[in-house]
């Protein structure tokens, strides 16, 4: 029920080891790759975001890219070390974090195990709400909307992950808070509680208006729950934008990389310009850079030269012509819709996905091992990078 | 199917023989120093016992009636539940608050923490010794340090106050050593979940980490119970074993007394039983309380 807006937030750790180096390791894992200053190792970079009022962003990121430290430092766990953190419009960086207004769901719960589910959402409730009866109904009206009411009376230890995590969530939002942070709330669970919760997620989201900061380090959590995804690496915001955003346009090489499952595959090519038209050279085939990203190539002043080229897993395709690029079938993975055939080409490992059963409804599993294949695939959907600093240079 | 049987058997009865291996020189032990002495105190306590610790005959109930009619007996037994009942309490309130205190870890933690486990590190002799110099009158510390004229041996009330003070400080360290180790161990995430919950610090540990610690605290109680129903080193030690100390006399001391200087068997043997009885009594009780309060993860 508020914006949150972060302006050039920075956090670095002091080079004394302490209690706050301690929490960074347990937090974000050690990330050898942190910018290291005089200061000390910065783990979050000028962070800047406008987050709307009712809007769900997620952080994510590989572990030690620092998401978690970004959403402690708007939860008030973790100092501010540059940079103003506004809440509602209002600058927080030195409010405690009970009055920030916020609540969170960690990812390991943090339920009070001493006390029953009911009591787990009532106790911080005792204190901002006088009525017995007013907290009651909060309570109940939470466990209706989590679907946890046959629990109440239960301790959290009979539990079970999915519900630990409702009652998790049923604590933070029967404050009604004006931000719900959550920290990697759905990686205690099994995979397939995982989905299940995921899709709670996204229900409950319509039910309970509020503003959403989630930290994941699932790219699958990030593209389907967020309005917005912020892609974070050692420090650095790699990307905002939405779902489909970050998907189709990534701004470099690591974005391009993190998202999507399986991976784009990158190839080392070389582009080549003639009277205006940019084309890829991979290996002695040529390919026509499409219009569109030509014309941006050109205002981008981009030169001739070796760069990286990345092909998403399903936009390759296997083909009977010999004019295309061949490649030796190594392990074939059947995964039920799709078959992923990891193939090596020109020494390098690629993975191709396509569809196991072809139009007649016909298995395809003729995929002998060490056999040639010739693979294509379509000019617009290839992504172009900077072979050095990695940018997309079609955008 | 018959031959997997015999094999789960054999392997069985394997395990059996060596578990009872394995087990053997501690039970040597405990049946040597432990169960033996024990069921000789139970016989001693209803036989007629001569000097030489030989049995000489059949008693009955004599020993009891004997023990229990002495006038030094009763003032024995109160200054015992007098010492267990203001030295748990006190101990657990002191250690649990040094262990919040200490709990943050800090720059000095582990000055702290050593300061604090210090009297771990002396042995009670030792303690004695140093608290009765401390406690004299004339020359000692605490009369100088807080500018008392206390007499600290000459009322029951202050000689058990120093007794008091003694076990206390006795046992402090180790216990504060068990409540810093249990707070730390509760997890980090539930103590931030309270601050961003808007927890004040009295809820929180009085409703969160409080609770959390009390298998531990439990656990202090229990041993602190009968340690403390067991003290006798201090009124032995401090007060002399002969000296009219039964000011402080507790029954263990009573017993050491009875036992080691006068040799009387008998009443050792009873004094021992009743404070067994005592110690049993109370254990009993706490885990009566156990059930009710003690939440375990």
């Amino acid at each position: 029920m508020a914006s949150v807006s972060l302006k050039n937030i920075k956090k670095i750790y002091p080079p004394v080891a302490g209690e706050r180096k301690k929490h960074q390791a347990s937090s974000d894992g050690h990330n050898a790759n942190l910018e290291k200053t005089e200061r000390g190792v910065v783990a979050v970079q000028d962070f800047s975001i406008e987050i709307r009022d009712k809007e769900f962003v997620v952080l994510v990121g590989p572990s030690g890219c620092g998401k978690s430290t970004t959403l402690r430092m708007i939860a008030g766990l973790e100092e501010i070390t540059e940079g103003q953190l506004y809440i509602d419009g209002k600058l927080v960086n030195e409010l405690d974090p009970k009055d920030r207004d916020i609540a969170m769901v960690f990812q390991n719960y943090a339920l009070y195990p001493h006390m029953t589910v009911y009591d787990n959402m009532a106790f911080a409730l005792k204190k901002r709400t006088s009525s017995k009866e007013e907290i009651d109904k909060k309570v109940k009206e939470a466990a209706v909307i989590l679907g946890i009411t046959d629990y109440l009376d239960r301790k959290p230890k009979s539990l079970s992950g999915g519900q630990r995590q409702r009652v998790a969530i049923g604590r933070a939002i029967v404050r009604n808070p004006k931000c719900m942070l959550m920290d990697e709330p759905l990686s205690n669970l099994d995979a397939k509680l995982r989905n299940q919760m995921r899709a709670e997620l996204i229900r409950l989201r319509k039910k309970i208006d509020t503003t959403f900061i989630y930290v994941t380090h699932d790219q699958t959590e990030a593209m389907t729950l967020g309005d917005r995804i912020v892609v974070m690496k050692d420090g650095f915001v790699q990307q905002i934008g939405t779902p489909k955003e970050v998907f189709d346009k990534p701004s470099n090489q690591f974005v391009a990389g993190f998202i999507g499952t399986p991976q784009m595959n990158f190839f080392q090519a070389d582009l080549k310009e003639e009277h205006g038209q940019f084309s890829v050279d991979l290996d002695g085939f040529t390919i026509p850079v499409v219009h569109e990203d030509n014309s941006r190539m050109k205002a981008n002043n981009i030169a001739s030269g070796p760069i990286i080229l990345g092909l998403r897993p399903d936009s390759l395709f296997l083909v009977e012509s010999k004019d295309c690029p061949v490649a030796n079938v190594g392990v074939v993975e059947m995964m039920g819709t799709n078959v992923h055939l990891h193939l090596e080409y020109n020494g390098k490992d690629l993975i191709l996905v396509t569809q196991a059963k072809d139009e007649h409804q016909h298995l395809k599993m003729d995929y002998e091992s060490d056999s040639e294949i010739h693979f294509s695939f379509l000019p617009q959907s290839m992504y172009l990078f900077d072979i050095e600093t990695g940018k997309n240079l079609a955008i | 199917m018959k031959t997997r049987t015999t094999l789960k058997q054999r392997q069985r009865a394997k395990t059996r023989k060596k578990v009872f291996l394995l087990l053997l020189p501690i039970m040597l032990f405990a049946i040597l120093f432990i169960y033996y002495p024990f069921i000789r105190t139970i016989i001693n306590s209803f036989s007629l016992v001569n000097a030489k610790g030989i049995i000489k005959g059949f008693a009955g109930f004599d020993n009891y009636a004997y023990t229990y009619g002495r006038k030094d007996f009763l003032p024995a037994l109160r200054h015992t539940l007098t010492i267990a009942a203001i030295n748990v309490p006190i101990t657990l309130f002191i250690t649990i608050s040094l262990a919040l205190l200490a709990n943050k870890k800090r720059k000095l933690s582990p000055v702290y923490e050593t300061l604090f486990t210090l009297p771990m590190s002396v042995s009670m002799s030792a303690a004695c010794m140093i608290f009765k110099s401390m406690f004299s009158p004339s020359v000692g510390f605490i009369n100088y340090f807080f500018g008392l004229k206390l007499g600290w041996y000459e009322s029951q009330e202050t000689a058990l106050a120093a007794v008091l003070i003694l076990t206390i400080w006795m046992g402090i360290g180790f216990d504060f050593l068990l409540m810093l180790s249990a707070l730390r161990a509760i997890p980090d995430q539930i103590i931030e979940a309270t601050r961003v919950d808007g927890i004040s610090p009295a809820r929180r540990i009085f409703k969160v980490q409080i609770p959390l610690i009390s298998p531990t605290i439990f656990y202090v109680l229990c041993t602190n119970l009968v340690l403390a129903m067991m003290t006798s080193a201090p009124m032995i030690i401090i007060m002399g074993v002969s000296s009219a100390a039964s000011a402080t006399n507790t029954l263990m001391s009573m017993m050491y007394q009875s036992g080691f200087s006068s040799s009387d068997y008998g009443l050792a043997a009873v004094l021992s039983i009743s404070a067994f009885t005592l110690t049993l009594g109370f254990t009993i009780l706490s885990f009566v309380f156990e059930r009710r309060k003690v939440h375990y993860q």
